[in-house]
């Protein structure tokens, strides 16, 4: 079964054209995004977070290409878009002394705006996005103090208190050990239900427990498809070669993972 | 929600701290003078009091009021004036400091960063180079250039500023206008070298500028410092939340709604407003920029509606000990204050450095 509902996507872009300092980055990206888990993968460089801050809206200068809920976003209405999209940078560059709490209430800002009144709502959204990633516990401590892997968290909630139906994570699961990034792999199988979510990963076999997988190359959307799309597969076995095969889930029927080739195994090396 | 965290409570503990230091400090301030401490004689003044019902009113006064009265006299209008110059002029540069950190993401970066020192240096050198002539002609034209040379270190701080902006095409990008800032500081810096060099007399000025000086606050100095600090202030705690956003990054800030160009540009005018009305009063006084919000995220971590006005408190205090110090140190000879920051600063760095060294 395909994922293709017959409602309007939430965020698509058409014919997306993203050059960075004169070199073409991306060309001519058309894709669809409904509500459920996407996995965006593909070679380094492929052009992964120029995808993901363009469609987000943060890149200078593009906008009239990516639409959101049937909106053409432009640089006119970033509070509203706030509100609609969050977006989560690869690396956390965070400064500063804030707790948790106060990180995680930054995500309030589209709505309370700079010199608005705290309310109980806002109070709600934050408490329920920090248990959601399960960083309540330590919401007065310094953001500073945490793990990268703990920040990570906290700014997953920073993103869900915005209370946007789309989240765009680039990398969420860096920095974090497997049974973190098992966790939050769950935690994106059920935001699914509600929220259109796009998270670009390195792992393969996370990114297969997706939705639908979209696979990047040489600034070249190759193919947008269901996880257990054979096509797919292929796709990512020819973007990833020699290192990985796509071999079914025993112990999950329907779902695949990648195997590493065997390092002596014939391949034409890195290119 | 009821709850007292810690942190809330270091904040009030060292909210209370600076305040009583702050009292305590510019108490001492009237008192302390290049004699050391001079305690009024509260005693003496009460029996004066209430002596003129008993002492025929046309007696020569003793000698010990005339010496009250001198005293009375330095301390009104000597040393309250400077205290409460030196006082503004801290919360000013302790504000700039935690706005420039705040502003660049970085804990060891200043408000002269970004030209204003330098743009102040250049202007300064510039009239004094114009005027050399004209006071050696001519002494009443003193006081002239004297507030000339005040404007002119506003005008070149904001200059300064301004010109960096220019060059790094608006404040949204850190590393942009570091670099800009960079680049205005050695220019301005080489051409007010030229200058000093061709019109000797221009360099003294320029030296007791660099060096700083707080032994000439007046009124009218006073008066300017405090309107900027208390503007510098309101604006900096309506604009906390911008800098509290911004610790995410530029980027992250942005796709939040925040519309961070002209938020980081308005924050960047508080600053150099700040820090050019200091400038223009006292020179440019090292490392209390650096050093108070630094002590502040030391003693008690928090976001930017603390940091910013517990800078500035922070600030006032370490300038106050700074010039007590300068007064102190080798009385009755007075130290520009200048150099006691310098010196404290820089131990101040060397502490952090080594207790910053990987173990």
């Amino acid at each position: 079964m395909l994922h293709r509902p017959p409602s309007p996507p939430t965020l698509s872009c058409q014919g997306l054209s993203v050059a960075l300092d004169g070199q073409p980055v991306l060309q001519d990206i058309t894709l669809a995004l409904h509500r459920g888990w996407t996995a965006l993968v593909g070679p380094n460089g492929a052009g992964k977070s120029t995808l993901l801050r363009a469609l987000a809206g943060v890149l200078p200068g593009r906008g009239p290409a990516v639409t959101l809920h049937g909106q053409a976003q432009g640089p006119q209405n970033q509070r509203e878009r706030a509100r609609a999209l969050a977006w989560l940078p690869q690396q956390d560059s965070s400064s500063g002394d804030l707790t948790v709490r106060e990180t995680v209430s930054l995500g309030r800002l589209p709505h309370t705006g700079l010199w608005g009144r705290w309310r109980a709502e806002d109070e709600a959204a934050v408490q329920a996005a920090m248990r959601r990633t399960h960083c309540e516990a330590w919401q007065d401590r310094s953001l500073q103090r945490l793990s990268g892997g703990e920040r990570q968290r906290v700014h997953l909630a920073r993103a869900l208190a915005t209370g946007a139906s789309v989240l765009l994570l680039d990398e969420p699961t860096a920095h974090l050990d497997p049974p973190h990034q098992w966790a939050l792999a769950r935690l994106f199988r059920d935001l699914a239900a509600t929220h259109t979510v796009v998270t670009v990963l390195h792992d393969l076999s996370l990114a297969l427990q997706a939705d639908t997988v979209a696979v990047l190359g040489q600034g070249r959307l190759h193919i947008h498809a269901a996880h257990h799309d054979p096509a797919l597969h292929r796709q990512l076995e020819c973007q990833f070669a020699p290192a990985v095969r796509i071999e079914p889930l025993a112990a999950s029927p329907g779902r695949f993972a990648a195997a590493p080739m065997p390092l002596d195994a014939p391949g034409a090396g890195l290119v | 929600m009821n709850r007292i965290h810690a942190r809330t409570r270091r904040h009030r503990m060292l909210g209370l701290a600076l305040l009583v230091a702050l009292v305590v400090m510019s108490t001492l301030s009237l008192f302390i003078g290049s004699q050391g401490l001079e305690w009024p004689d509260f005693s003496s003044t009460q029996t004066q009091a209430h002596t003129p019902t008993h002492t025929p009113t046309n007696t020569p006064p003793s000698p010990g009021a005339f010496a009250d009265a001198a005293q009375a006299a330095l301390i009104l209008d000597i040393r309250l004036p400077r205290t409460l110059g030196v006082v503004a002029l801290g919360l000013l540069l302790g504000l700039g400091g935690a706005l420039a950190q705040g502003l660049f993401r970085n804990p060891l970066a200043d408000p002269y960063l970004l030209g204003s020192g330098s743009g102040a240096a250049l202007a300064v050198t510039l009239v004094a180079a114009a005027s050399a002539g004209a006071t050696a002609a001519w002494q009443p034209l003193e006081p002239l250039v004297r507030a000339g040379v005040m404007g002119a270190a506003f005008v070149g701080a904001l200059g300064g500023a301004l010109l960096t902006l220019l060059l790094a095409r608006g404040a949204q990008h850190t590393h942009r206008l570091l670099l800009a800032g960079l680049v205005v500081g050695v220019v301005l810096g080489a051409l007010t070298d030229l200058v000093s060099t061709f019109v000797p007399d221009a360099w003294r000025q320029r030296q007791s500028l660099l060096l700083g000086n707080t032994q000439l606050l007046n009124n009218a100095a006073v008066a300017a410092l405090w309107a900027m600090a208390l503007l510098g202030l309101a604006f900096s705690l309506a604009l906390a939340r911008v800098l509290d956003v911004l610790t995410l990054g530029e980027e992250a800030a942005a796709s939040l709604g925040l519309p961070v160009a002209p938020m980081r540009l308005l924050l960047v005018g508080v600053m150099a407003a700040c820090t050019a009305v200091a400038v223009s009063q006292a020179g440019l006084i090292l490392f209390v920029a650096l050093v108070a919000p630094h002590l502040v995220r030391h003693l008690a971590p928090s976001g930017h509606g603390f940091l910013l006005p517990a800078s500035a408190g922070m600030g006032a205090v370490v300038l106050l000990a700074a010039d007590i110090g300068a007064r102190w140190a080798l009385a009755p000879q007075e130290l520009p204050v200048g150099v006691v920051t310098g010196v404290g600063g820089g131990v101040y760095l060397l502490a952090l450095l080594h207790r910053r060294q990987p173990r």
